[in-house]
């Protein structure tokens, strides 16, 4: 291995190594001073009640309380001491931050979340045990439903049986067969029904029906090519844990004979049967005929699988950031939020079958929608209300008076001191890794940014570099303004690299790159400097009484050569 | 060089019998919770394999340091270099001795794993692709130690070889917990292990004997 390509090799693996190390301590940092601010935020900036929630019929428009509810308290307002009015009830959860720097804690909960189990055959979209479970497998691209019955003899004896289907694009079937067709790119609607399972397929762009009870695959609505209603989730639209945010609907309720509290029954002039009290139902629409379909461009829409219609019902709210106005404008993507969750909330005639078993709904009524969304950096929550037309009715961020949770977390907790700690901490990144953050913090997905050791979305020049409230040039001036105390920094260890490197003797081109990459790169450049720099103690030059390096032949300052004294034969000699 | 992959066996039976003692107690452990509790689920599976990985990266770190340390106070390179043995040589053999004590220390646990789960029923379907992934980088996380040892040890002074790995090891089992199993923490490793090499065989290459 030559020198020369030794030595680029070892400056690199070092610095490799120092700006690893570097960027996990200020991760550290950076996380300490986030759960701090976090746990030091008054609880009053961190929640959402809204009562009456504006989605029942004769309450009234929905109202956010005041003064503000506490997490653990119930959200409800009390028109009389037996009735409460229906409530939203919305909040960060404090470990917000921890759990989301937890990768492969997160890993674990966004399986279980995603879909319920998966193994080499395919996804387990429900799963009771080896025999009763629905399956989607990779390799056939089938739907394939196990369950087991139990039919009684002539003699009154149970025979269990176990049966198993096959579901294609073209039709469900008892064999595994090509004439089926293939599945594939699959959208699921959660938490549905194992044996009606409303899909999309992403390579077909198309919806279906798959009916287990029926036999039979039904083929919805086709979306063009570019179609912005594409899906990105369907059925129970939920995105994050619990360990993010939370969203409840809460019914409204009064006291029964025994001093219980139960859901009130909502009674409907314009019902077919006006004298009969209604259920309420949120997530899913009891009838099992409409889901809610959630876009990648973050609208929400209401697909009918009777006449197969894709209705706008709502979209994802832009939550506040710390640069942004009280309540933003415009809809968020997916993809751009750490969680988010959509609630459509139905009433329904509740209809006992003819087994007495079990019950029918009938005659539902979709009454509206509530939407709660948490910004990327976890610090803000908009919570939004929708009426059954898709207008939007009422819209709550996590705020007190004037200022907004996103804003708050940084200035009215008390706590100046992890604030600045947390600017100290982002300022000793690398500035190039800085600027990086602020062009494009945003390709990353929101909880990947929670995690990242280099480029930092969540740091106040990520937030920047988001922000679409501030004018262009408003923008570029306070990135430079945010960065101020990195350059500085970068600019003062790089005059100090260049002054060393002329003392130690390198090279000018050597010395330049070595300017330039800590200007570059900071703290790490200069720590990979001091760390592969030359160790030759330094002589004085007799010539211009400079320090020089001894393994060069010419003074790296004069230039002058070493005096080497001449030889000169003694007067003497050695005789026998 | 099966001779000088011996030798460094030799040298390093500490480390070795280290390794194995850890995979035979992970492998028990292993097999009891599998075989006799009768269920597999992906949580017990992936703590396991942390443990065995994070006990396992400090006996490797620790071994890659003493033999670049020992060599470089001992003067065995210097000795072998008279029997016409070059430094690449040496250099592959260590590495591929390295390379050994990290499988010793983790194959047997990871058959193990293999076996009881072929053996038994799982409670709920289990991926195999994603154990497989959590045992790859629990490998790579190994080897990262020991070239991180083998980076580390070539140095005069005491400190430097002792404590450098126990600091950067920290580093590495943060990482995992940071960014989870996944790909960019192997790509992240690749690098790592790559650069760690270069620079080991680079420092080596270019000492005097």
């Amino acid at each position: 291995m030559n020198t020369r390509l030794g030595n680029l090799i070892n400056v690199i693996a070092t610095g490799f190594i120092v700006l690893a190390v570097f960027s996990f301590a200020l991760f550290c940092g950076r996380l300490f001073c986030n759960v701090q601010l976090m746990e030091s935020m008054p609880w009053e900036y961190k929640t959402v009640a809204i009562s009456p929630s504006g989605l029942v019929p004769g309450e009234g428009p929905p109202r956010r309380q005041n003064p503000p509810v506490k997490p653990d308290a119930e959200a409800w307002i009390l028109i009389d001491p037996n009735t409460r009015l229906s409530a939203i009830q919305s909040n960060i959860a404090d470990g917000v931050f921890k759990m989301e720097a937890v990768g492969f804690v997160q890993q674990i909960l966004r399986e279980k979340t995603e879909y319920q189990y998966r193994d080499e055959k395919g996804i387990y979209y429900r799963y009771a045990d080896k025999n009763n479970y629905l399956l989607f497998n990779n390799r056939s691209g089938l739907f394939v439903c196990k369950g087991e019955s139990s039919t009684k003899t002539s003699g009154g004896e149970q025979i269990t049986e176990i049966s198993e289907a096959f579901a294609g694009p073209n039709g469900i079937s008892e064999n595994a067969s090509t004439s089926l067709g293939r599945f594939e790119k699959l959208i699921v609607s959660r938490f549905f029904d194992g044996k009606v399972q409303p899909i999309y397929d992403r390579n077909k762009r198309c919806f279906f029906t798959v009916d287990f009870n029926k036999k039979n695959v039904i083929k919805g609505l086709e979306l063009a090519k570019g179609d912005s209603r594409e899906p990105v989730a369907m059925g129970w639209i939920q995105k994050g844990t619990v360990s993010s945010m939370s969203l409840r609907w809460l019914s409204p309720e009064v006291k029964d004979v025994n001093g219980e509290w139960v859901s009130q029954k909502l009674f409907l002039t314009d019902s077919a049967e006006p004298d009969k009290g209604r259920d309420y139902r949120s997530l899913l629409d009891p009838s099992k005929e409409r889901i809610t379909v959630l876009a990648r461009n973050g609208r929400i829409y209401e697909l009918d699988t009777v006449n197969w219609s894709l209705r706008e019902t709502g979209y994802l709210p832009v939550p506040a950031s710390v640069f942004s106005s009280l309540e933003p404008k415009g809809v968020a993507a997916p993809v751009d939020l750490l969680a988010y969750e959509v609630h459509p909330i139905y009433s329904y005639l509740k209809v006992r079958k003819e087994n007495q078993k079990s019950w029918d709904a009938k005659d539902v009524k979709y009454l509206g929608m509530c939407v709660g969304s948490l910004s990327r950096e976890g610090t803000a929550l908009a919570v939004v209300v929708f009426d059954p037309n898709g207008k939007l009715i009422y819209r709550a961020d996590t705020q007190n008076q004037a200022w907004s949770s996103a804003e708050a977390i940084y200035g009215r907790g008390g706590e100046s001191v992890w604030t600045l700690g947390e600017y100290i901490v982002e300022n000793l990144h690398p500035p190039v890794l800085e600027a990086a953050s602020y062009l494009c913090g945003n390709c990353f997905e929101a909880s990947a940014g929670h995690r990242a050791l280099f480029i930092l979305p969540n740091s106040f020049l990520g937030i920047l570099g988001r922000d679409n409230d501030l004018q262009f040039l408003q923008r570029q001036v306070l990135a430079f303004v945010l960065m101020g105390p990195s350059l500085i920094l970068s600019f003062c260890l790089a005059w100090k690299v260049r002054k060393d490197a002329k003392l130690t003797g390198l090279s000018n081109t050597a010395g330049k790159w070595w300017t330039a990459g800590t200007i570059a790169f900071g703290l790490p450049a200069y720590i990979t400097y001091r760390l592969t720099r030359h160790k030759e103690v330094l002589i004085t030059c007799q010539n211009c009484g400079r320090m020089r390096r001894p393994d060069m032949e010419n003074c790296h300052h004069c230039g002058s050569k070493w005096e080497m004294p001449d030889l000169i034969p003694p007067n003497w000699r050695i005789c026998d | 060089m099966l001779t000088l992959i011996l030798r460094e066996i030799e040298d390093n039976r500490v480390h070795f019998i280290m390794a194995i003692i850890l995979a035979v107690f992970f492998s028990v452990i292993i097999g009891y919770n599998l075989y006799y509790d009768q269920k597999v689920s992906e949580g017990p599976v992936t703590l396991l394999a942390l443990g065995n990985g994070i006990t396992g990266m400090w006996i490797f770190c620790s071994m890659g340091s003493y033999q670049m340390y020992s060599d470089r106070t001992k003067k065995i390179s210097a000795l072998l270099a008279t029997l016409a043995v070059t430094r690449k040589k040496i250099f592959i053999a260590r590495v591929a001795s390295g390379i050994l004590a990290v499988l010793a220390g983790l194959l047997p646990a990871i058959g193990t794993m293999a076996i009881a789960m072929s053996m038994t029923e799982p409670e709920t379907p289990v991926y195999i692709g994603n154990v497989l992934g959590i045992w790859i980088l629990i490998l790579l996380f190994c080897f990262a130690g020991y070239c991180i040892g083998l980076l580390a040890g070539w140095s005069s002074n005491k400190i430097t070889p002792t404590l450098g790995p126990f600091l950067l090891t920290p580093v590495m089992i943060g990482l995992i917990f940071i960014k989870g199993f996944e790909l960019d923490l192997c790509f992240i490793l690749v690098l790592l292990i790559i650069y760690c090499l270069l620079c080991a065989w680079r420092t080596y290459s270019t000492a005097a004997l």
